[in-house]
């Protein structure tokens, strides 16, 4: 096994888009005849301008061409079926799912209504891209580990949904993984499944208790960091230090991040990122927290699904290719080894997907205005909020610079740029390979049925973000701290803090109501 | 002659809710604008003048003011940084807004209405203040208002939330120079 092999199979990563919604109003005009204008997702007039410079602008992604990429076989998307916790599984029904047959639903040619291809993409956010135990191991899902120790949430039905079961032959079930689903799915506190919603999987910590089983060599573990995190071209790069720590240390720096808080690629260990809600992201002019890629329209949602998923591992940074086995060759088309590198989405399987996240609404929001949450809007609107939170959207769709990026001059005509700090944690932005030197300004919509936050996680609720005891050295976050540190304090990002306490409440009170 | 000043702006600005209950306005070179539904007031300082007025006078008399861009307040620290930066005021650029008179009239007793040209961002746009005028000593007391459209002057975009109308309020005392 090459030394990238190993580690990324044992990666889980990220993922994007999802799910479930309601139609409302839309339904009837989704039922007449459709004919998609599917745009090309590797172009590469598109692709030329669709990432942001890095921070390191020589480190700026190169990305596989459109040869390579249409030389990747397309995913074959099978019916999958629900993972169900031990002791909630309806009798039979393992034996059940041994003697289905494998059936491939998503075609194209069947689809005949707008409504058809969002159904469609629902398939694609639900299909996993791992079946082979790479991300996650049949094991873990059918043993008590994953339930009791890592308190993986469950639906009321007993469902585990961050991982379904696939049947790619008759008398074979296998555990799929790396869905879209794995890291956009949240299981709500009445038990209900909201799909495109900030993930409450506590992946990481899953992923830590692995690293710390014995038959996990330290080196699989130290490849996981080197080809996922390292930014190669830093000086004293952090995530490259990291890779050469011991496994119980790296586990220890992995498992720090909490539910909704995720190992992505690219991003980091040591300054992960929040997973970001998908529900709404149709009104957002950049992804990813650091704005790494535009969304400029449905072609750009559709490369970041497959960029994400996992064509990023491909790309190169200043020589640099993240899932190369000797980190600097470009395997052959369909030979890498990374999970989700050896093939890709059809387009038609990514404008599904994009039109089913296009299509994701929110639930009913139980918070309703009263007298208290009128006063936390003029609050709102006095602070200055507004400016960055503009409504309807809640945010201006700006980017801010981080402390220590200087904002290069060509930026300000081509970019929509919010020229203010406000002082969080700058590291996500400037020491990983999807640190842009911004952070985007994050709408504000929705939430009340999201958390932690702050890009990295690192407060559990909205009252934690008023807190000014944040501020303090001997702070201890209430989300994401790093293992290595005991307090931490949080920064930036400092409003509303001297607020009189009822008015500190009106606001967390109309801000639960967005 | 003479000179004053004014000037103003605005801005995102801020205010506190107090400031709003009482709706008075300090002294010197203070704004009003509308933003996401409430009335945000900010202010300028660093004022400096050139007055030369006489109202028996007028056509010789001039007024000649400026503010630094960059002294905004609007009550939120960060949001004064935003309205120094190049999308707004571009302090580093445009470091004073001025005001200088063309031409003032007498309406009645103590009141005049001043033809001003206001340059904001090296953008210069005629306006008319109407101002009131007293004299205690040799310092003249000089109060008014008028009102601009911020996009006139590359002040920000369209906005949802930002009103485009800037009301400035000129209440400033300063030494008269002769003529």
């Amino acid at each position: 096994m090459n030394r990238l092999l190993f580690p990324l199979l044992l990666l889980s990563s990220v993922l994007l888009l999802s799910t479930t919604a309601p139609w409302t109003g839309e339904q009837a005009w989704q039922s007449v005849p459709f004919t998609p204008d599917i745009p090309r997702t590797w172009d590469s007039a598109a692709l030329a301008d669709f990432d942001l410079p890095l921070a390191t602008p020589k480190a700026s992604p190169i990305q596989v061409s459109p040869a390579y990429y249409y030389q990747l076989p397309e995913r074959v998307i099978y019916k999958s079926y629900p993972v169900y916790a031990p002791g909630r599984e309806p009798k039979g029904y393992w034996e059940w799912l041994h003697q289905q047959e494998p059936e491939i639903i998503f075609d194209p040619g069947k689809l005949k209504t707008e409504a058809d291809w969002i159904k469609a993409g629902e398939l694609v956010f639900d299909a996993p891209v791992d079946t082979v135990g790479n991300v996650i191991t049949m094991g873990e899902v059918r043993g008590k580990e994953l339930y009791e120790l890592n308190k993986t949430p469950l639906t009321a039905e007993g469902i585990m949904p961050f991982t379904r079961y696939v049947v790619p032959k008759k008398g074979l079930v296998v555990l799929g993984s790396f869905a879209c689903a794995m890291c956009h799915t949240r299981v709500m506190p009445d038990g209900s499944m909201l799909k495109g919603a900030q993930t409450n999987f506590p992946d990481s910590r899953r992923t830590a208790f692995a690293f710390r089983n014995p038959a996990v060599p330290e080196r699989a573990a130290q490849g996981l960091v080197s080809s996922l995190m390292a930014a190669p071209w830093l000086p004293n790069d952090p995530h490259t230090a990291l890779s050469k720590q011991s496994k119980e240390t790296i586990a220890a720096a992995i498992a720090a991040m909490p539910p909704g808080v995720n190992l992505r690629e690219g991003a980091g260990i040591l300054y992960p990122p929040q997973v970001p809600s998908l529900i709404g992201i149709k009104d957002q002019k950049f992804l990813d927290h650091t704005g790494v890629n535009q969304h400029r329209s449905i072609g750009d949602l559709m490369r970041y699904a497959a960029l994400n998923q996992a064509m990023d591992m491909l790309a190169s940074y200043d020589g640099f290719i993240p899932g190369a086995n000797d980190g600097k060759t470009l395997p052959a088309p369909g030979k890498a080894q990374a999970v989700g590198t050896a093939d890709r989405y059809s387009d038609a399987q990514l404008y599904a997907l994009a039109k089913f996240v296009y299509a994701l609404k929110p639930p009913p929001n139980p918070n309703r205005p009263n007298p208290l949450t009128k006063r936390g809007e003029l609050v709102f609107a006095e602070q200055g909020c507004v400016t960055c939170h503009t409504p309807p959207l809640f945010t201006n769709n700006m980017l801010t610079p981080v402390d220590g990026f200087t904002i290069p001059e060509a930026h300000h005509t081509k970019y929509p740029i919010f020229d203010v700090s406000v002082g969080t944690n700058p590291d996500y932005a400037l020491k990983t390979r999807r640190g842009t030197g911004y952070y985007k300004v994050p709408s504000l919509r929705g939430i009340w049925y999201r958390s932690p936050f702050m890009h990295d996680g690192s407060l559990a609720t909205v009252d934690d973000v008023f807190d000014p005891r944040r501020l303090r050295d001997d702070y201890v976050p209430t989300g994401f701290k790093r293992a290595d540190v005991k307090t931490q304090a949080v920064r930036g990002h400092e409003f509303g803090m001297e607020l009189p306490a009822k008015d500190r409440q009106a606001l967390t009170a109309y801000l639960k109501t967005l | 002659m003479l000179r004053f000043f004014l000037v103003c702006m605005l801005g995102l600005g801020c205010i506190r809710p107090a400031e709003q209950k009482t709706h008075q306005m300090p002294r010197g070179v203070t704004f009003q604008i509308r933003n996401a539904g409430i009335t945000v007031n900010g202010s300028f300082s660093d004022l400096q003048t050139d007055i030369h007025f006489d109202p028996a006078r007028l056509t010789e008399s001039l007024l000649s003011a400026s503010v630094g861009a960059a002294t905004i307040r609007t009550g939120i620290s960060l949001r004064d940084a935003h309205l120094q930066k190049r999308g707004y005021f571009d302090t580093d650029h445009h470091p004073r807004i001025r005001m200088v008179s063309k031409r003032i009239q007498k309406l009645s007793g103590n009141q005049f209405v001043g033809l001003f040209d206001l340059t904001i961002r090296d953008i210069s746009r005629e306006v008319e203040l109407p101002f009131t005028y007293s004299l205690t000593g040799d310092i003249g007391h000089f109060r008014g208002q008028f009102k601009f459209n911020r996009q006139d002057f590359g002040i920000g975009t369209t906005s949802l939330v930002l009103a485009d109308d800037v009301s400035v309020l000129l209440d400033v005392e300063t030494p008269l120079k002769p003529l």
